[in-house]
């Protein structure tokens, strides 16, 4: 698995393989902490201006193992294809993505209140935190990672 | 005036205000009616410990033991939220008890704030001590403040205080709740091994106890703390700014205590370092700190604790930072370096402001949300913090050129605190705040994150932001000069950490932002965007506005920015072309019925540009609809001028419709509506909207109260575009509803100025009869001359006033032919003397100082004993001169004692020569105010005698205290030149240039001439204010007025129920005298707190009343209940009180009503007491004021079952998260025995006829239909316009306000003199005017025939009016047609002929048939 940045990825291959998508969701975070370099592991959360400096290879690594995982379901690239789809405009995409729910659009509880397994909708993992809102996650979806030519390429070694 | 929004005055404002009014009933989510999710509060799951929206980093291992059994599980309570509470969070889920405790010594702790960052650092605390302490182990519970509102959690705390060893309580300033923790506390706080309350009300301070040390006992001694108590009790401000020097100078002071009580007090001074320093380290040094010295158990127990870790006071800080700043130089060093991001030189800079306990607390989620969308958006950022309440600190310490140019060096500052600047839930100090923020000079931005309620409850609320949060974080941050409270953070149910709402933060940042980048971009590039308002839909009604000639203004307004380096490309010759450039197509011909056609946006790229268009299909259809389109477009109405486009707000769109008048609430802005401003952001590209005048629809749509969601359609419609609003002075209450709704930085203007009505035709006549009588009364022509002024008063009208003697006058004797003249003068000087305003205000034209005469003899009629120094009104000078009092004339005057009616009328003439006198001396041959110094030493060394003295020189009151003369003047003379220095042009230009508008009071310059000068941005009060004990004095007066009328004029039988109306401007011009008038008649007395605050009450009793407590039916406008929602709550209490009075129901009227209808709709007797109505959340108006500017209805029971519909909602003390509640069969049963319908009159500018507003909310008729006796209730009207108050009949009213301005050439000359715009107010007061006869059926036929004979008759007036605005006449015309079809008018044919006759004249012009 492609790692730019030293990073070992068995752990998410695992816990995906075996269909454990909450405890990967957690180690999805986690390792994003760790790409983001020293000071946001030791901030314990990444400030969006750092996500730029991740590897693309690192993040369509991560993206093509919940790809693979969930029958495409899942990912970041998926999302991304979503965020595009609706605009840009959180309101409908936190929709799409059910991460809201109600007629009024109430946000759903972390961690109890998400889906972790493939009846969840489209898009719905993995989870990036908004608690400083949305920039992270923007940050990540606009990645060069996941321009449209360069997510769409399925890496060789899951050929 | 609000009316239904409050009020818009004048013409202008009349009408449309009703539209918005009416309109506007809010949904929070888009598209469907309010239904509550009970989901949404589900039972807790074991691992919901933590939650965040979206999600979090992992929690630490720590977070998991305890909490999981056990905790309850939340229940949904009822219907709304938390039960008819403000919030339903759970106490529990903030209890934490130790797994195993071993040998370990077991602590309880019970905890109250209203600071929910607290919550996770102080469990964070106490996990850490339970897993690694070996010798103490802690349960706590912590309640946060607004809970204890609910009896249940009440019970649950007094259970939880009964067996603690440690109560902590910090930011307790909301009385209420206060004394429940007092009266909670004091009983056991002998048992408790310490109590520590942290910068509170001074009852709940004095609970501390930590040892010898308690606040109370050294309240007598000579410590440094009881002094601080003792200048606690003479102020309250700064308070906690004072106690925190007191921690920061104690430790010197404590040397000189005896060593024990020293010992004690520091330390109570470490509990304060440790909890101001929240962080989970400190809070556990705080509390093993505590348990080791004061808990007997743990005495002589050795533990490690770490001294307090300190943090500087104020600071800067940034979430990437690896240190916090005290020097913004070192903390830019950091910045311009990052690797993580490189802004571009000229990027706008927003300053922060921060509370430091978010940051020590590790709450911080919302503020680095904040400053990563800033970042994001390309802004530089300095986030700066406080660790007290006073804001002001750091915003003069960082927010400067670091190089010490002396100018700001961010361009705009948005307070992420919520609080005011300094003294945050304390006492405010907006002077000082103001003093900072006019010294920084950029625009200044307050934002929320929610503390009373969860992110949830404030989703689905349809009021919004929590009452008691927008009276601290909305209202008193408005003193400041505050704009935009957006609320941009949440509340997480169970962690009680604030979080980034995303949407909000987008809002924020991008209106922030825009804000900030009008200094930055030059003046010729800037884009302005002027909206003016149609009302009713009409093309005559283009440009209304309440009191201004709106097209003169613009062409101003143009020229200003012109000459100032703006780009206004070719502008027109003068304000006629202005306004025919954008009222008529050029193509078309003179007077077509369209409007210049701006921008034709096709329905794709509307549909592309508006993100919220496919919501407004549920009332509309799919794009492009049938307004503002040309069936394949969507119009956008107004002209581009260079870089200014001027364009026409789109009306509600179904002004015409009754059905939607009755249902409005699902009622969402139109297609053409959110084209119009989707063009002005997106196409247009607006820099800044600058809407112009009072008032438009925009803040009147749809949404929450106050605090917008994304779906709420005044924030979606807006955008991200700064919103600037040209809005009459005296109208604060509309105003504040602007600025929650639609963000707007008003700018207020003057009202035009006013004048004497005079006198006129007949009524002119009268006067030189009774003046002739005067001379003549003894001689034999006497009874000849009497008999003439009777024969002319009833051509005039006026025995419809006064009871005219049927004998004749040679058969009355000299005293009672007296009497019957003195009536008739007295009645003549009042219609005299009334002022009004004369034609249209021109932004930035002031009155010249002989104009402002009137308006500052009304200001020196009026005694000022509150001012410093106090002032004394001049004719009670004059009165008091002859050794008489001025209220006692004012009395024998109004019973038309002929003596005294000529006194009075001297002193009026003779007041009204001093200050004319006055002001000549103060202005040159041009009119402009100067000071002539030589005069001035001259007068101050006694050569010479001031202008004043020189008129009183001779007269019967030359002996006039010198001393309250001179106090008088020099009074008047800062409020001569308050009036004609105005600021209206000064303050655009400011805020276009991103600048400060300085805040100011809304109100009526002659009761508060603080309101001057204009320009300023406006604010209501602090609600918890009112009423004042003055209002209250005042109140009493009407009350026993009113009372005695009726009670005269009803055989002495007190009238069993007043029906009142209680409206937002009046209660804010007056500080609350409405408010406390229905508080007088249930005969309840409000009471304030110890800051000043208006919390509780106290019954009268009845021996003290000395007459029966009056039953009430309160009727409020939705913009009072909009600003004034604690006081209804107040007066509920305050009804409900009375009716729980156990007298003899023949003395208590509330009571016997209560009992009746408890028995007669099978509901409780405090439920039966239900008497506080308005409209729905969101809602404004009855619509009645609609349907009649429209025409749109079909007979009264209508207009009735509009007012049942819509003002039937009760609200309740007891539910108050629940809104108004539908409750119409408390209100019928309430209605039905009403014998007195009422309401206020609370300025000279706006009466009876010159607004919609007030017939609108007259409830005459349909209590006539309610009550089985088919009797029409007595209407009467308070004026408290002037010195002389008036109870008067409706009728009376309506009379005189026909009579000084509809029929008053003086005034409809003056209204012609505006042109276009005059022509629409003439023909706003008669449809006004039938508005009366249709809901009062208060109008005298006399009054349609004179405006008959005056507009429509006259040859020459009708061409005038016709060629001046030929759509105005047209519903002029209409309208007199219609008043006789309705029955209200007996016309003759010939009448009617010609007016039928004049209709089809005027289609035919405006077809352009000629």
């Amino acid at each position: 698995m492609e790692s730019e940045a030293g990073m070992d990825y068995s752990t998410l291959k695992g816990l995906l393989a075996g269909g454990e998508f909450q405890a990967a969701d957690d180690e999805t975070r986690d390792l994003l902490i760790r790409l983001a370099g020293p000071e946001a592991v030791k901030r314990k959360w990444v400030y969006f201006t750092e996500v730029k400096f991740i590897p693309a290879a690192d993040l369509q690594t991560m993206d093509a193992l919940w790809r693979a995982a969930s029958g495409g379901k899942f990912g970041y690239s998926v999302q991304k294809e979503l965020w595009v789809q609706n605009r840009r405009y959180w309101e409908k995409f936190f929709k799409a993505i059910d991460w809201v729910q109600g007629e009024h659009n109430i946000y759903r509880k972390w961690p109890a209140g998400f889906t972790y397994s493939l009846k969840a909708a489209k898009g719905h993992l993995p989870l990036t935190n908004a608690l400083r809102g949305t920039q992270l996650f923007k940050a990540i979806m606009e990645h060069p990672a996941f321009e449209k030519s360069k997510a769409d390429a399925r890496p060789d070694w899951l050929k | 005036m609000e009316g239904a929004l409050g009020m818009r005055p004048v013409a202008h404002a009349s009408s449309r205000r009703a539209d918005d009014l009416c309109s506007c009933s809010s949904r929070m989510a888009r598209g469907q009616a309010l239904r509550r999710t009970p989901a949404a509060f589900s039972a807790a799951n074991a691992r919901q410990v933590t939650s965040m929206i979206a999600t979090g980093p992992k929690p630490p291992l720590t977070f998991s033991n305890s909490n999981d059994e056990g905790s309850p599980v939340k229940v949904s309570i009822g219907e709304g939220m938390g039960g008819g509470l403000f919030t339903s969070t759970n106490p529990e889920t903030r209890r934490i008890i130790p797994e195993s405790v071993g040998s370990r010594t077991r602590l309880k702790v019970v905890y109250v704030v209203l600071e929910a960052q607290y919550q996770s650092a102080l469990g964070a605390a106490v996990r850490n001590i339970n897993a690694t302490n070996d010798k103490v182990c802690v349960e706590v519970v912590g309640y946060l403040l607004e809970e204890l509102r609910d009896a249940k959690n009440c019970a649950l705390f007094q259970k939880d205080v009964q067996n603690a060893n440690i109560f902590i309580g910090s930011l307790i300033f909301i009385e209420e709740l206060a004394e429940k923790i007092v009266e909670t506390v004091t009983p056991v706080r002998e048992k408790l091994d310490a109590c520590l309350v942290f910068p509170s009300m001074p009852a709940v301070m004095r609970l501390n106890k930590l040892g010898t040390f308690s606040l109370s006992q050294l309240g007598q001694s000579k410590s440094p703390f009881a002094e601080f108590m003792r200048s606690q009790r003479k102020s309250n401000d700064n308070f906690e700014e004072s106690l925190l020097k007191l921690v920061r100078t104690l430790p010197t002071v404590l040397k000189y205590l005896p060593s024990e009580k020293a010992q004690d007090a520091r330390a109570f001074v470490q509990s304060l370092q440790y909890w101001l320093g929240g962080n989970a380290a400190n809070l556990e040094g705080l509390l093993l700190n505590t348990a080791q010295r004061y808990v007997p158990a743990l005495k002589d127990v050795e533990f490690d604790i770490a001294e307090p870790q300190l943090f500087p006071d104020v600071g800067i800080w940034h979430p990437l930072a690896p240190t916090m700043y005290d020097d913004v130089k070192e903390y830019l060093n950091w910045y311009d370096t990052r690797a993580d991001l490189q802004l571009p030189a000229d990027a706008p800079i927003v300053g922060l402001v921060l509370q430091r306990s978010h940051l020590v607390t590790g709450d911080e989620g919302h503020y680095s949300g904040v400053v990563s969308e800033m970042e994001a958006r390309g802004a530089k950022v300095v986030p700066v913090f406080a660790g007290g309440l006073d804001f002001s600190l750091p915003v003069r310490k960082f927010f400067y050129d670091p190089l010490g140019s002396g100018k700001a060096y961010v361009n705009a500052v948005v307070s992420l605190t919520g609080f005011a600047l300094v003294g945050g839930p304390a006492r405010q100090d907006a002077p000082k705040a103001v003093e900072a923020l006019k010294k920084l000079n950029v625009p200044y931005l307050v934002s929320l994150p929610l503390v009373f309620q969860t992110t949830e409850e404030w989703l689905e609320s349809e009021l919004g932001v929590h009452p008691v949060q927008v009276a601290l974080q909305v209202a008193l941050p408005e003193l400041d000069g505050a704009l935009e409270p957006i609320v941009f953070a949440g509340r997480d149910s169970n962690t009680g950490k604030s979080h980034s709402l995303p949407d909000r933060i987008d809002t924020l940042c991008s209106r922030a932002i825009n804000w900030a980048k009008l200094a930055r971009k030059s003046k010729a590039e800037k884009r302005v965007a002027v909206t003016v308002f149609s009302f009713p839909p009409d093309k005559g009604n283009v440009g209304t506005a309440a009191y201004l000639n709106v097209f003169g203004s613009i062409f101003r307004v143009l020229n200003d920015l012109k000459q100032d380096g703006y780009d206004v490309g070719e502008l027109p010759v003068d304000e006629s072309a202005l306004m025919q450039s954008v009222l008529n197509d050029p193509e078309a011909k003179y007077n077509s019925a369209d409007l210049n056609v701006a921008y034709k946006m096709p329905v794709a790229e509307y549909q592309r540009l508006c993100p919220y268009a496919d919501a407004l299909e549920e009332n509309w259809g799919p794009p492009p609809g049938k307004l503002n389109t040309n069936g394949t477009e969507l119009l956008v109405f107004g002209k581009q001028f260079g870089n200014v486009f001027i364009g026409v707000q789109p009306t509600f769109g179904y002004e015409g419709d009754p059905m939607r008048l009755l249902f409005s609430r699902s009622a969402s802005p139109h297609h053409g509506f959110a084209a119009y401003y989707t063009f002005l952001e997106r196409i247009f590209k607006a820099d800044a909207v600058l809407h112009f005048g009072t008032h438009g629809s925009l803040e009147f749509m749809p949404g929450k109260q106050v605090g917008m969601s994304g779906v709420c359609y005044p924030d979606s419609l807006i955008g991200d575009l700064p919103n600037l609003y040209y809005y009459a002075a005296n109208n604060p209450s509309e105003a504040t509803i602007a600025k929650r709704r639609s963000y707007a930085n008003t700018i207020s203007y003057l009202t035009p100025p006013a004048e004497n009505a005079g006198l006129y035709k007949g009524l002119k006549e009268l006067k030189e009869l009774i003046a002739s009588y005067q001379t003549l009364r003894e001689s034999g022509r006497g009874p000849a001359i009497c008999a003439t002024i009777i024969e002319t008063a009833r051509q005039c009208n006026l025995d419809k006033d006064i009871a005219l003697p049927e004998a004749e006058p040679k058969d009355l004797s000299l005293e009672e032919r007296d009497n019957v003249v003195g009536k008739v003068y007295s009645k003549l000087m009042e219609i005299e003397s009334r002022l009004l305003p004369c034609g249209l205000h021109v932004v930035g034209c002031p009155p010249s100082a002989a104009e402002a005469v009137a308006t500052l003899v009304n200001i020196a009629e009026i005694d000022r004993p509150d001012n410093d120094p106090p002032v004394a009104g001049l004719p009670g000078i004059l009165a008091r001169s002859m050794g008489r009092s001025i209220e006692e004339i004012y009395l024998n005057n109004n019973k038309g004692v002929l003596e005294e009616v000529n006194l009075l009328q001297d002193i009026t003439m003779a007041t009204r020569e001093m200050v004319g006198a006055f002001v000549n001396d103060r202005t040159d041959a041009n009119g402009l105010i100067t000071s002539d110094s030589f005069t001035g030493l001259a007068r101050r060394m006694g050569f010479r005698a001031q202008p004043w003295e020189e008129v009183l020189k001779g007269t019967r009151w030359s002996g006039a205290d010198k001393k309250q003369l001179a106090a008088a003047f020099t009074y008047l003379d800062f409020c001569l030149e308050q009036v004609v220095k105005d600021n209206e042009l000064g303050a655009l230009r400011q805020a276009l240039q991103g600048g400060y508008v300085e805040p100011g009071p809304g109100g009526d310059p002659i009761r508060n001439p603080g309101v001057l000068p204009t320009g300023k941005n406006i604010h209501a009060l602090d609600p918890q204010a009112i009423p004042t004990q003055a209002a209250v004095k005042s109140a009493r007066i009407v009350v026993e007025r009113l009372l005695e009328v009726q009670k005269a004029e009803n055989g002495g039988k007190w009238p069993e129920t007043i029906a009142v109306v209680l409206w937002g401007t009046d209660n804010i011009k007056t500080y609350g005298e409405s408010l406390a008038q229905v508080m007088m008649m249930v005969g309840v007395a409000p009471v304030a707190d110890a800051l000043g605050r208006v919390n509780k009450l106290q019954v009268i009793p009845l021996e003290e009343l000395g007459r029966p407590r009056v039953d009430v039916v309160v009727n409020c406008s939705g913009v009072f209940r909009d600003l004034f929602i604690n006081q209804m709550n107040l007066l509920d209490r305050a009804i409900k009180m009375a009716a729980e009075q156990d007298e003899p129901e023949d003395m208590n009227f509330v009571r016997k009503h209560a009992r009746e209808q408890a028995e007669e709709r099978g509901v409780s007797m405090r439920e039966a007491a239900t008497r506080v109505f308005s409209n729905a959340s969101g809602s404004y108006s009855s619509n009645v004021n609609l349907a009649v500017e429209n025409s749109s209805w079909q007979d009264e029971s209508q207009l009735q079952e509009m007012y049942l519909k819509r003002k039937s909602f009760a609200f309740n003390s007891d539910r108050p998260g629940a809104g108004g509640e539908a409750n119409r069969d408390g209100f019928e049963a309430a209605m039905r025995t009403v014998d007195v319908t009422f309401q206020n009159l609370d300025s000279s500018e706006i009466s009876l006829t010159d607004v919609s507003h007030y017939f609108d909310s007259d409830p005459t008729k349909l209590v006539a239909g309610l009550r089985g006796d088919g009797r029409t209730p007595a209407a009467f009207i308070a004026d408290t316009t002037t010195a002389n108050a008036q109870v008067r009949t409706l009728a009376s009213q309506v009379r005189l306000d026909a009579r000084t301005k509809l029929l008053n050439p003086k005034w409809y000359e003056g209204m012609l003199s505006s042109g276009y715009e005059g022509v629409r107010e003439i023909q706003k007061r008669l449809t006004n005017t039938m508005g009366w006869s249709a809901t009062a059926g208060a109008v005298d036929g006399w009054v349609y025939d004179e405006a008959n004979a005056t507009f429509i008759d006259d040859p020459e007036m009708a061409k005038r009016l016709l060629d001046t605005n030929p759509n105005s006449f047209r519903k002029l015309v209409a309208t007199f047609l219609e008043a006789n079809g309705r029955g209200y008018w007996d016309a003759s044919e010939d009448q009617l002929d010609r007016l039928r006759q004049l209709y089809m004249d005027v289609e035919d012009k405006i077809e352009g048939v000629e």
